[in-house]
């Protein structure tokens, strides 16, 4: 297997390159469709040039074809199990091709023919085979390709249809070698070429279905419940979380046009491919031989499919790759980045330009739903009304005032050994009651911040407070009653 | 497939009485005991079968050894019968990787360790090895029958053995230790988590490699992979097991693939077993 030399610079093709393959590309618009042409009709009666494939690791893409003639390519292809870094602190055993998630990028011209060879690895555990959806024929070319440890499968094929294609393991059972893997992305060019761009990238999404939650550290096997269930605990770009984030992030200029190359392994999810902040000038939907969509948001791309999307970089910053289906981007690793330095243009984007605060009228509070029905109110017995604070703190007040009460410095107050709190029973009703907003210190540090009213029933409002008057040191002698809460309602929120 | 099966059959006995081996060939005394274990009779389901009955295929009580043979115990195997050493077996017999983890023809060399099941062997020389000994290797039916009784050691359900399975089978590579994974309600040690094994008729089901349903059944042969045509197409593991033995000719010596010996549950007399 030999790894593209190229890197992301290298493929910034020079302006003269580019200029000739545009003239190409002009050239080839008046030949027929590729759908009503043979694409083996120039293919030589004689022997073709035979060339070793060069392939490329993600998000490397091999360099574009500049040839003009079919040849014969070999392509040589290891299947390897290897245990790798899924984020950090995770392991997972994976299955591949050429030692990778996803396998490298072929990049063969339509009309070519393609001579394969599968080397499963002699440490293998399970034979292994391939299916490139870029095959005409069974299996396209699982039914050939069967593979035993330690041995090597060969067969060979015509590319025939131009467009992006994923391949995959397909060895029984399917779903796990997938699932543990092993996918990876071929392009058969059009014999005229792709419209040619600044830089191309390849990027492809996947999921992982450990018995851990996301997370959980070690090595983490396989979990066929969740994967049953399409339920995985991770959803990556290119094999890992991070892959495409931080220092890996893709690298690009104000001015060029950018390409990538999408494919999505599954073996469950579809995913809506988004760039944050950018629009898909051309989108080749569902990987096909044209661009046949301008001006996309977000383009779907099926589990065993792909799309290649084009955008010119208008503006510098960080633009975020997500599978718009946002809890995978956010809460599973399905996030990557691509970063665009050069010049600001604030005709296309000013950046912010003021902070106000904005005071609607009818007050600056918001509320949230109310829950509970007041009819079925009653005064708990201490035990009870503490257990039940607790569960009402964790459920409505943690994620901002923090499990320990601690608070975060600069945006919520501490509730913890708190002056604020403890120097008025009746205001701290009313806050959790009516919410708050406007400056506040507590324990001599200023708050600037909103907090809504939570809509929690007097039952709830008496609990809560009652817990947190008597936790996180705070020393209060006396609970919070039902009562109390129910005249500080009445009363209204005037005072706030 | 039929051919197949048949032609296996046929070249190894052909390849048995050409290099030796067999119990009328070498000697077999030399060779150490053997413990078996006996298997109680049940019911398995073959995996890749259209039109069996539900309660599956009646599996007569038999005899299984206790371990995988090792690589001491082939080294005797190849000395009393020097065909079947490496340097001289014929490739249609084993392929270049058979016992290529020893250092020599006779010596197994500080890389291998002596008592741990043998692999890079090939079908025929598994079952050269196993008539040498008057055995026989198990059937498909007959090994999967002793590989799903753990309820004692993994769990009362086939769920929590298919758990157990596919975390076993997800290690990399060959690193699974069969000491260190349970043994069978009956006694059998290493069926599960140490190499894979032959068994008698591994060409029985044969994959076409394509596992997604093309499955139509060639002449009563269950011809693999379609899920469509499974017992049960949750049970990955199986669908692993039978993949890898999909993926085999008789030739083959894998680095993953050992074997163990089996018997029949009232040996014929005459044949007393070492």
């Amino acid at each position: 297997m030999h790894r593209s030399s190229s890197t992301p610079v290298a493929w910034h093709r020079t302006p003269a390159v580019a200029l000739t393959l545009g003239l190409l590309v002009v050239a080839a618009c008046t030949s027929a469709d590729s759908a009503t042409r043979d694409p083996l009709a120039d293919r030589p009666s004689g022997a073709m040039p035979v060339e070793t494939l060069q392939v490329a690791y993600a998000p490397a893409v091999p360099a574009p074809i500049t040839r003009r003639t079919p040849a014969k390519l070999v392509v040589n292809l290891e299947t390897r199990e290897v245990k790798k870094r899924l984020a950090d602190g995770v392991e997972y055993t994976f299955w591949t091709f050429g030692g990778s998630v996803p396998g490298p990028m072929l990049r063969v011209r339509s009309g070519d023919e393609v001579e394969f060879h599968l080397n499963n690895h002699p440490s293998s555990k399970m034979p292994h085979n391939i299916d490139l959806h870029a095959v005409t024929g069974p299996g396209g070319g699982a039914a050939s390709s069967l593979t035993a440890p330690g041995h090597s499968s060969q067969f060979t094929f015509a590319a025939l249809n131009p467009g992006l294609y994923v391949y995959h393991c397909a060895t029984a059972p399917v779903g796990m070698h997938i699932a543990n893997g092993m996918y990876g992305l071929i392009l058969v060019e059009p014999k005229e070429g792709l419209t040619p761009v600044d830089r191309e990238f390849y990027v492809m999404q996947s999921e992982f279905y450990t018995a851990g939650r996301h997370g959980a550290a070690g090595v983490q096997p396989f979990d066929m419940e969740k994967a049953l269930h399409e339920d995985p605990e991770y959803v990556v770009f290119n094999g890992s979380v991070g892959a495409l984030a931080g220092e890996n992030a893709l690298q690009a200029k104000v001015g060029e046009t950018v390409r990538m190359f999408v494919g999505n392994g599954g073996p469950n999810l579809v995913s809506s491919f988004h760039v944050i902040g950018e629009i898909f000038d051309r989108v080749h939907t569902e990987g096909g031989s044209i661009a046949n969509q301008r001006d996309v948001q977000t383009t779907l791309v099926p589990a065993g499919g792909s799309a290649i999307v084009d955008m010119r970089l208008d503006v510098p910053g960080t633009y975020i790759l997500v599978d718009h289906s946002i809890f995978r981007a956010f809460n599973k690793g399905a996030l990557g980045m691509l970063r665009v330095d050069g010049d600001a243009n604030a005709v296309v984007y000013s950046g912010k330009q003021n902070d106000v605060v904005y005071l609607p009228e009818g007050g600056a509070v918001q509320a949230m739903p109310r829950v509970a029905a007041a009819a079925t109110e009653r005064e708990l017995p201490r035990e009870e009304l503490l257990a039940r604070g607790q569960q009402v703190y964790a459920a409505n007040c943690a994620a901002c005032h923090q499990l320990g009460g601690e608070g975060t410095a600069g945006a919520f107050p501490p509730l913890a050994r708190s002056d604020f709190l403890m120097a008025n029973k009746d205001r701290a009703i009313g806050v959790v009651l009516h919410g708050l907003s406007g400056e506040v210190t507590v324990n001599g540090q200023k708050f600037n911040g909103v907090m809504p009213s939570l809509g929690l029933s007097n039952t709830d409002v008496a609990a809560v407070l009652s817990y947190v008057r008597t936790n996180f040191g705070n020393r209060a002698s006396d609970l919070v009653s039902l009562r109390d809460v129910a005249r500080v309602r009445a009363a209204g929120s005037g005072g706030h | 497939m039929e051919t197949v099966v048949s032609r296996g059959v046929i070249l190894g006995m052909w390849l048995v009485g050409l290099l030796g081996g067999g119990a009328s060939g070498a000697s077999a005394q030399q060779a150490s005991g053997t413990r078996y274990r006996p298997v109680t009779a049940g019911h398995v389901r073959p995996f890749y079968l259209a039109g069996v009955a539900d309660t599956g295929v009646r599996v007569p009580g038999f005899q299984l050894a206790e371990r995988a043979v090792s690589n001491a115990e082939f080294l005797r195997f190849v000395k009393a019968n020097p065909g079947w050493q490496r340097s001289r077996v014929p490739r249609i017999a084993a392929d270049p990787a058979y016992l290529r983890h020893w250092e020599s023809d006779t010596v197994l060399g500080v890389a291998t360790v002596a008592s741990a099941p043998v692999v890079h062997v090939s079908w025929f020389a598994a079952q050269a090895y196993a008539e040498w000994r008057g055995a026989r290797l198990p059937s498909t039916a007959e090994w999967e029958l002793a590989a799903s009784r753990f309820v004692r050691s993994v769990g009362p359900t086939p769920e929590r053995l298919q758990t157990f399975l596919l975390g076993s089978y997800a290690q990399a590579g060959t690193e699974a230790i069969p000491s260190k994974t349970p043994a069978s309600d009956e006694g059998i040690v290493g069926l599960h988590g140490g190499p894979w094994e032959w068994v008698d008729d591994f060409n029985s089901v044969v994959t076409s490699g394509e596992s997604r349903g093309d499955g139509t059944p060639d002449d009563g042969l269950f011809c693999a992979g379609g899920a469509a045509l499974t017992a049960d197409p949750g049970n990955f593991a199986a669908f692993m097991r039978y993949a890898v033995r999909g993926s085999l000719r008789g030739s083959y010596a894998l680095g993953t693939l050992g074997f163990r010996l089996a018997r029949d549950a009232s040996p014929p007399s005459g044949r007393s077993p070492q």
